[in-house]
């Protein structure tokens, strides 16, 4: 009974603008995580090229584009040296995950921004056309980067990055039951700051 | 339900995630509450909004500073002396240790030799990384004015072998996408393959009828460390979404044919390189 479809993206996928997604099996995921705990380089190539979409566009979106890169590095560098403690109880799509907000939320701490800077989005000559207005993408990557972290992290991984209530609340490591209510009040929020900012649909 | 419960349960009923008895009651409740329709509304409004966002596009020279740092990381500098290795080192110490302690001492040589095994493997990749980079850069950069110069350089480094591409189906396990047919005017002037440090990739020289080459790599693992950290261009082609880059006064495009990465070099202009994904599209996914 979904009355809107947010774009679901497979956790462990290679998933940009148009290009086909590469989902793995469990097994092939098993054996590539297998592979990266005994530090195998091909196999943390493999893992770095199937999640590094879905890492980088939540990073951008949580830290800013200016320091994404550094911040993507430091979640792969953690992921990879940290390898040995992921049960598999969890897919490692949704591990990585975990990995990128904690280090996401880490950084903002670090660098004691509780705001973003305003996001400058590259122009990319792959933006869809037409039916996408350039500014309400604008007013909405403004608007995200005025939401708290912690919202603006459940907020993105629902709407952008398609996860579901269970999904989130493992990557999040908050009650199932919780994800409802804080999606909530960072909608609401989020509305309101689009407001704010003029937007109208 | 009252309105507040309602309120409560938005995003649940909004995402889908209400079971079909509790979402009948919430839909039931929007009937005659117009508050809390046009709260649903304004969700649904964002969600819209939301998958309007555009991917960021991943910085290609990621992969080969993050490859650098997982070396770095494992590989103190000067661990080892340059002639003498660690392990050498134990066994003179084990010399003078009675037996037990010498079974000790060679059971840590051992672990120690395999330890040092590991991080040299991780080493040696890490700067064959760093050493493919530096060596496709040249290549690229050659092979508009002298062809056949940079590929000799290439096929030194890479073990390259001359290869037919009946032969090269074998050993590869998939077929080249030129054993197809080229675009009309082009031919097949050399096949080889090459020993990269991520995959043995298949690359075919091609001339066409005015005399100029390009080079088609085929492989299975993207490689934008071939390309270090010239600008790249994205745009879709026939459907496609490819990257273009400029190199050497030429051009550079890799794209997906079904499951291989195919890298095109030393296009003249776009329309040759959009003749080519044109050509190939749809000949992988078989």
């Amino acid at each position: 009974m979904e009355s809107a479809s947010p774009r679901r993206i497979a956790p462990l996928a290679a998933s940009n603008s148009g290009e086909e997604a590469v989902v793995w099996t469990d097994e092939e995921a098993a054996e590539v995580v297998e592979a990266c705990k005994s530090g195998d380089p091909l196999a943390q190539r493999r893992l770095y090229d199937a999640s590094q979409k879905n890492v980088y566009r939540l990073v951008v979106r949580m830290v800013g584009l200016q320091d994404a890169a550094d911040v993507t590095q430091q979640v792969f560098l953690q992921a990879f040296r940290k390898i040995g403690q992921f049960s598999g109880r969890s897919q490692f799509g949704t591990w990585i995950y975990r990995v990128a907000v904690n280090e996401s939320l880490q950084h903002l701490r670090k660098v004691k921004r509780s705001r973003m800077q305003l996001l400058e989005q590259e122009p990319m000559d792959s933006a869809p056309s037409g039916h996408a207005s350039i500014e309400d993408q604008e007013v909405l990557e403004r608007a995200l980067a005025q939401l708290e972290p912690d919202l603006r992290s459940i907020f993105l991984l629902r709407e952008i990055d398609g996860l579901s209530y269970d999904a989130i609340a493992d990557v999040l490591e908050i009650p199932a039951g919780t994800v409802g209510s804080r999606l909530n009040r960072a909608r609401r929020e989020l509305k309101q700051y689009l407001t704010e900012l003029g937007w109208e649909p | 339900m009252n309105c507040s419960e309602i309120q409560e349960r938005l995003s649940s009923y909004h995402d889908g995630e209400l079971s079909s008895d509790v979402a009948g009651q919430v839909t039931a409740h929007f009937a005659g509450c117009s508050t809390c329709a046009k709260e649903l509304t304004s969700f649904e409004q964002l969600s819209e909004l939301s998958c309007q966002l555009v991917d960021p596009q991943v910085p290609n020279h990621l992969w080969v500073e993050l490859q650098s740092k997982l070396g770095g990381s494992t590989v103190p500098k000067n661990s080892l002396p340059a002639d003498q290795p660690a392990s050498f080192a134990t066994a003179s110490f084990a010399k003078n240790l009675p037996i037990s302690g010498r079974l000790f001492a060679l059971a840590a040589t051992v672990l120690i030799a395999c330890g040092i095994g590991t991080i040299a493997y991780q080493a040696w990749y890490s700067v064959e990384y760093e050493h493919l980079a530096i060596n496709f850069a040249n290549y690229l950069e050659k092979f508009p004015e002298q062809p056949d110069v940079a590929q000799q350089l290439l096929l030194a480094k890479y073990d390259g072998q001359p290869i037919t591409l009946t032969e090269a189906t074998k050993r590869l396990g998939y077929e080249p996408l030129a054993a197809k047919g080229l675009p009309p005017g082009y031919s097949v002037a050399e096949v080889h393959l090459l020993k990269m440090p991520c995959c043995t990739c298949a690359q075919i020289l091609c001339i066409n009828e005015a005399g100029n080459t390009v080079a088609i790599f085929e492989h299975v693992v993207d490689q934008p460390v071939w390309f270090g950290d010239r600008p790249t261009e994205d745009c879709i082609c026939h459907g496609v979404p490819t990257s273009i880059r400029r190199a050497g006064g030429r051009l550079a495009a890799t794209w997906k044919e079904g499951k291989r990465h195919i890298t095109l070099i030393g296009a003249t202009d776009l329309e040759e390189v959009a003749e080519f994904i044109g050509h190939f599209k749809g000949v992988g996914s078989g």
